[in-house]
């Protein structure tokens, strides 16, 4: 503990009912971050506005799991309109209620324990390893946030913090390997037209000449006077404050009888150009490029969620052991299983054989899941055993969480079909028969693979299937 | 029978002297003769004989244009033109003269235009591509593209329009040879001449009464018409006169209002545009009931302070008009009195006199479309219209004559020009009201 100040301790122990060590720091030049692993739960006062997203930016940005999966809440009687907080922290409180940050501390850990270690290597991305961590241990999707400092005008707070801020390209390509790899499920948010040459997102839209680019530019209504049919900008009839015709004299009084408006024309005050339709330019504030409208670069905002093969990789990330294919026995991880699927593709291609592949999901919700405790791990070993037994080794099978694909080589679609059918009831029974307190659907779909197919949309193809059965 | 009518026929000759020939066919010996065939013979003839002087006087003209070599600008008012601007385009882009801006103003289409003249402009094949969204009409299109030009002469084309290769040069030469010119007239020939009947015989018509006619005005100092399809004129002097008034046509009104401050108009038969004449009799006769009213309307009224001695009365004038209304109006109507007057006075011997009346005129339209042909620069290909020649007097002598009798007969007692969609009404209400 550090030495208490004299009326207000910087980092104050909080008595609670649970053996939990949760502090409150107020003085965050005294918070040691060697000591943050020691810590259940950290609560920061956010009387110090700066200093608070200064640390929690801190023990975010950190790779060690203890500190940046540390729970952390912050203190503020009024209320805080940074969502980057939102995004960082673990909630906001305006009062310190134990019993919900107890159970909160329950709920990370639970989740932590399933975490596998990993020694780093150059194939493993720890920081999207500690993305999907983060977000698995938390439950919690991940958004954008509106940033002026940040050069698209947005940024993903906690993807932001270990990248350089300054290179916008890096966030964009990070998230959308992980999307494309599936990690995560993409919902759109927002769509950002951003500087075709530095992404950056604070832009200048500007009508200009389109022959000198000059934007220095004044627009004129063309009038009509119809008795004399003299045709000019209106700068032509301005008198005063009457519209005078230049070439009859007559005033003009009344738009649509004795005139009227048919066009506008700009014009170039440096160059002394008229014209009507001039370009639409976006000028970079950041580097200065000029870009066309067609030259944007269109980059879409999306909230984040995690998806089977997320918490997959979260848990035990792709390449982090020699023994890959070992995580359960009988499966390969879903991102080789994603390698055989290709090469099975590229082989039915040269054997004009087609193959089969099937999902098979036990509809367990986090409800069910929740309720069955610690026997939950020992179902999903049964369902597993249960996979593995009415398959044959010419299958090769993976699994992610509750979702078991098998591939079947040079099977035909119906003949997988009827496999995948008397799966799905006998796995049905064995449920009814192990769980007395839920009902637990079994849903599945099956794909054929042909020449044609593309092994991402099989998969895509395949989990909207489950979703439809 | 045949020689029983050939007999009946000689001994008219025979029984008649010339005076009593002259007598019967007085419309004919005494009006149209001396004026169309007369006039035509002189002309072409003292053109033949000077060439060699005007070729000369050409020539510097031509050294000093090149010396100069100012800029121009070429405008193209009109509705859906679109289809057009392509080839209009290229037709220019092969002239020898090559200084100028071209400004295009869609009138209000609602066709392709705006997308077609856009491209365009984009690509720089236009210089200025104006688009208004409501139509205004010819003239008021053609203000705007002049109160945006910066050359030094406009030319006025019709989108339609295509050139031959030094017809822009050539419009020009006049404003360098001539003195006191404020517009130039190039010369229209008829494109699709070979399309139908109709064309042919307008063909021809371009020819033997509109090109010559107006070789022998401009020589005599009375040409008053510049066609809306290709003019030139003084950029200077245009936009003090405040450019083209609303009305039935563009063509008649613009050069009597350069003529009125003492200008100058000259007819540049070298200057060779080429333009589709209507297919049609239905859609010729829609055309020429608009340019007859229009007739009626800038000659005897908008203008007709001509005819007064005045501050700005110029004999010239005076006799451009005199003439123009003398053989379009009065001798129009003078003509069917003429038609009563041989069936009053020969009513046996119709069947002779018509036939021997439609002999001379006959005569008289080879005559004359020979001594054009002298002076063309296609007269190879424009002597295939030889065998269309027969029919010019059924064309000119009834067909046209009834059409302009209608036309003056509407737009004298009904101001029908008025009424013209070739206007958009807004424009046109106010013309009637000011009596424009
Ligand atoms: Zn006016
Ligand atoms: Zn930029």
């Amino acid at each position: 503990m550090n030495k208490p100040n004299e009326g207000k301790a910087a980092i104050k122990h909080i008595e609670s009912d649970y053996d939990k060590e949760i502090v409150l720091v107020s003085d965050f030049s005294a918070f040691d971050m060697k000591k943050a692993p020691l810590y259940d739960a950290v609560i920061l006062d956010f009387t110090d506005k700066k200093g608070c997203l200064e640390l929690l930016k801190t023990i975010r940005s950190s790779f060690i799991e203890s500190i940046y999966l540390l729970p952390i809440f912050v203190l503020s009687i009024i209320e805080i309109k940074d969502d980057e907080i939102g995004q960082l922290s673990d909630g906001v409180i305006n009062n310190i209620q134990t019993d919900s940050i107890n159970s909160f501390i329950e709920k990370v850990k639970v989740k932590r324990k399933q975490l596998k270690p990993f020694t780093p290597s150059p194939e493993i991305d720890k920081n999207l390893i500690k993305l999907l961590r983060f977000s698995f241990t938390r439950e919690k999707s991940l958004l954008p946030v509106k940033d002026r400092h940040s050069v698209i005008g947005y940024k993903y707070p906690l993807i932001n913090l270990a990248l350089d801020s300054k290179d916008a390209g890096a966030e964009m390509k990070a998230i959308t390997k992980a999307v494309e790899e599936g990690f995560f499920s993409a919902k759109f948010i927002d769509r950002m037209h951003l500087c075709g040459k530095c992404y950056s997102g604070f832009l200048n839209y500007k009508e200009v000449d389109p022959e000198t680019g000059d934007a220095h530019l004044e627009t004129e209504n063309i009038i009509h006077h119809f008795s004399c049919a003299y045709m000019g900008p209106e700068s032509d009839f301005v008198r005063e404050d009457k519209l005078i015709c230049p070439k009859c004299t007559k005033t003009l009084r009344h738009i649509g009888v004795d005139y009227d408006k048919p066009s506008v024309m700009y014009h170039s005050i440096e160059s002394d150009r008229y014209f009507q339709d001039p370009e639409m330019k976006v000028e970079c504030l950041n580097c200065g490029h000029i870009n066309d409208i067609e030259g944007l670069v269109q980059y879409d905002l999306f909230e984040l969620s995690l998806t089977d093969e997320g918490i997959d990789e979260a848990i035990q990330p792709t390449g982090s052991q020699s023994a890959a294919d070992t995580v359960y026995s009988g499966y390969i991880t879903y991102a080789t299983f994603g390698t055989f699927l290709r090469f099975e593709i590229e082989r039915v291609k040269s054997s004009q054989k087609n193959s089969s592949i099937g999902l098979l999901r036990p509809g367990i919700t986090s409800e069910i899941e929740n309720d069955l405790g610690h026997q939950y791990q020992k179902l999903i070993e049964e369902i597993s055993a249960f996979v593995v037994n009415n398959t044959t080794a010419s299958h090769i099978l993976s699994r992610s969480v509750n979702s078991f694909f098998i591939l079947m080589p040079e099977t035909p679609l119906d003949k997988c079909n009827m496999a995948m059918e008397k799966m799905k009831k006998s796995l049905k029974t064995l449920l009814e028969n192990n769980v007395k307190d839920h009902d637990i659907e079994v849903h599945a779909s099956v794909r054929e693979i042909t020449p044609n197919s593309e092994y991402q949309s099989v998969l895509n193809d395949l989990r909207a299937g489950i979703l439809k059965d | 029978m045949f020689i029983e009518y050939w007999e009946t026929f000689v001994l008219y000759w025979h029984d008649k002297d010339t005076l009593e020939i002259i007598r019967t066919f007085w419309f004919f010996f005494i009006l149209e003769l001396p004026r169309f065939l007369l006039f035509d013979f002189i002309i072409v003839v003292s053109v033949i004989f000077n060439r060699k002087s005007i070729d000369r006087k050409r020539q510097i003209a031509r050294k000093l244009l090149w010396a100069e070599m100012p800029l121009i600008s070429i405008i193209v008012p009109g509705k859906n033109e679109g289809p057009h601007l392509y080839k209009l385009v290229n037709s220019l882009k092969e002239q020898t003269y090559f200084n100028y801006e071209l400004i295009v103003v869609d009138d209000g289409s609602d066709d392709d235009t705006p997308l077609i003249g856009r491209d365009l402009e984009k690509n720089g094949m236009i210089h200025q591509f104006i688009r208004n969204d409501v139509r205004g009409g010819k003239a008021s299109a053609a203000n705007l593209a002049l109160r945006y030009t910066k050359g030094k002469f406009i030319v006025h084309l019709d989108a339609d329009t295509s050139f031959d290769r030094d017809s822009i040069e050539n419009i020009l030469l006049p404003f360098y040879y001539g003195e006191n010119i404020g517009a130039v007239g190039g010369n229209i020939k008829v494109r699709n001449y070979e399309d139908t009947f109709c064309a042919s015989l307008q063909a021809i018509e371009y020819i033997n009464s509109i090109s010559m006619g107006r070789i022998v005005a401009s020589e005599l100092g009375i040409y008053r018409i510049i066609s809306g399809a290709f003019g030139a004129f003084r950029t200077d002097v245009i936009k003090r006169l405040g450019g083209w008034d609303i009305g039935p046509g563009l063509d008649g009104d613009i050069t009597v209002k350069f003529r009125k401050i003492g200008y100058k108009i000259h007819f540049e038969y070298k200057a060779i545009g080429l333009t589709n004449a209507p297919t049609t009799f239905k859609a010729l006769s829609k055309q020429r009931l608009r340019w007859s009213k229009s007739l009626i309307r800038f000659r005897l009224k908008k203008h007709s302070d001509i005819y007064l001695p005045g501050r700005n009365f110029s004999i010239l004038n005076f006799v451009s008009f005199l003439e123009n209304v003398t053989y379009d109006v009065i001798l129009n109507i003078l003509w069917w009195l003429y038609i009563i007057d041989i069936i009053m006075h020969n009513s046996q011997m119709l069947a002779v006199v018509i036939p021997l009346k439609i002999a001379m005129y006959m005569a008289m339209d080879f005559i004359q479309f020979s001594l054009f042909l002298a002076l063309s620069e296609r007269a190879r290909k424009e002597s295939k219209l030889y065998l269309y020649i027969p029919a010019m007097v059924f064309y000119n002598s009834y067909y046209m004559r009834f059409v302009r009798t209608l036309a003056y007969f509407k737009e004298i007692f009904f101001d029908s020009s008025y009424k013209d969609p070739w206007n958009p009404a807004k424009t046109s209400v106010k013309a009637l009201q000011n009596k424009l």
